[in-house]
């Protein structure tokens, strides 16, 4: 894992990608108790024009230069499986944008803040998002502030109160 | 079982897993890797599973 992080931070280094933090089940496990996860979802800010479509080419480009495989969507690094989601829509963006710089295996990484994590997996609202909502409810240390806040911003209060509302 | 002894079981359980939530992340990839092994035990005996092919334990030091 630590040489994941590391040829990942290497994509940072060559500004291929401007910002990345940890996201999905690894970075939801930094809050809860884990449970089993088979890759590392890494939301991204890729380094293009603004006229530019957003692309992973350099990416690939970077992994096939590196030897790394692919596999489905993903980039195994290191023996991780790690798939590159680019922002896709206002929550991820600003969620991105006040992630959490931490240090794992005495490596500089970023992972998106609890409340974020949270407000995500309310707007997601797969099975598996109501679950670990629930178990970061139970377990994770967070701001109700912030997240109520986010909630609010992004009208996620109908989805909460729905949520609440199967909790029970 | 009195409600009394249930109240208290489940409290317990709600401790210990809020305990395991602030282990050291390090730690928590170890449980994560030992998981994908039981994982993929399991899946042996189940071969109408299908998984994506990124189900694979992690390979790493």
């Amino acid at each position: 894992m630590k040489k994941t992080l590391q040829k990942i931070n290497e994509l940072l280094e060559t500004k291929i990608i401007r910002k990345y933090a940890i996201a999905g089940g690894l970075g939801q496990f930094y809050y809860i108790e884990p449970s089993v996860t088979y890759d590392l979802d890494l939301i991204i800010d890729i380094a293009a024009d603004k006229n530019q479509l957003i692309s992973l080419e350099q990416i690939y480009q970077w992994a096939k230069n590196n030897g790394y495989k692919t596999l489905e969507e993903h980039i195994v690094i290191e023996g991780i499986p790690v798939q590159f989601l680019p922002v896709y829509n206002d929550l991820v963006v600003e969620a991105l944008n006040n992630r959490s710089e931490i240090e794992l295996y005495g490596v500089k990484t970023f992972i998106l803040k609890p409340e974020y994590l949270m407000a995500i997996m309310l707007q997601t609202n797969r099975p598996k998002d109501r679950e670990r909502l629930l178990k970061f409810f139970e377990e994770a240390e967070f701001s109700k502030e912030e997240f109520q806040d986010i909630l609010q911003r992004f009208n996620l209060e109908k989805k909460y109160s729905e949520f609440k509302r199967r909790a029970e | 079982m009195s409600r009394e002894f249930s109240n208290h079981i489940a409290e317990s359980k709600i401790r210990y897993h809020k305990n395991r939530a602030k282990i050291p992340f390090e730690e928590k990839v170890k449980i994560i890797i030992e998981l994908q092994k039981i994982d993929a035990e399991m899946r042996k005996g189940n071969r109408s599973r299908l998984r994506p092919k990124y189900y694979q334990v992690w390979q790493i030091e």
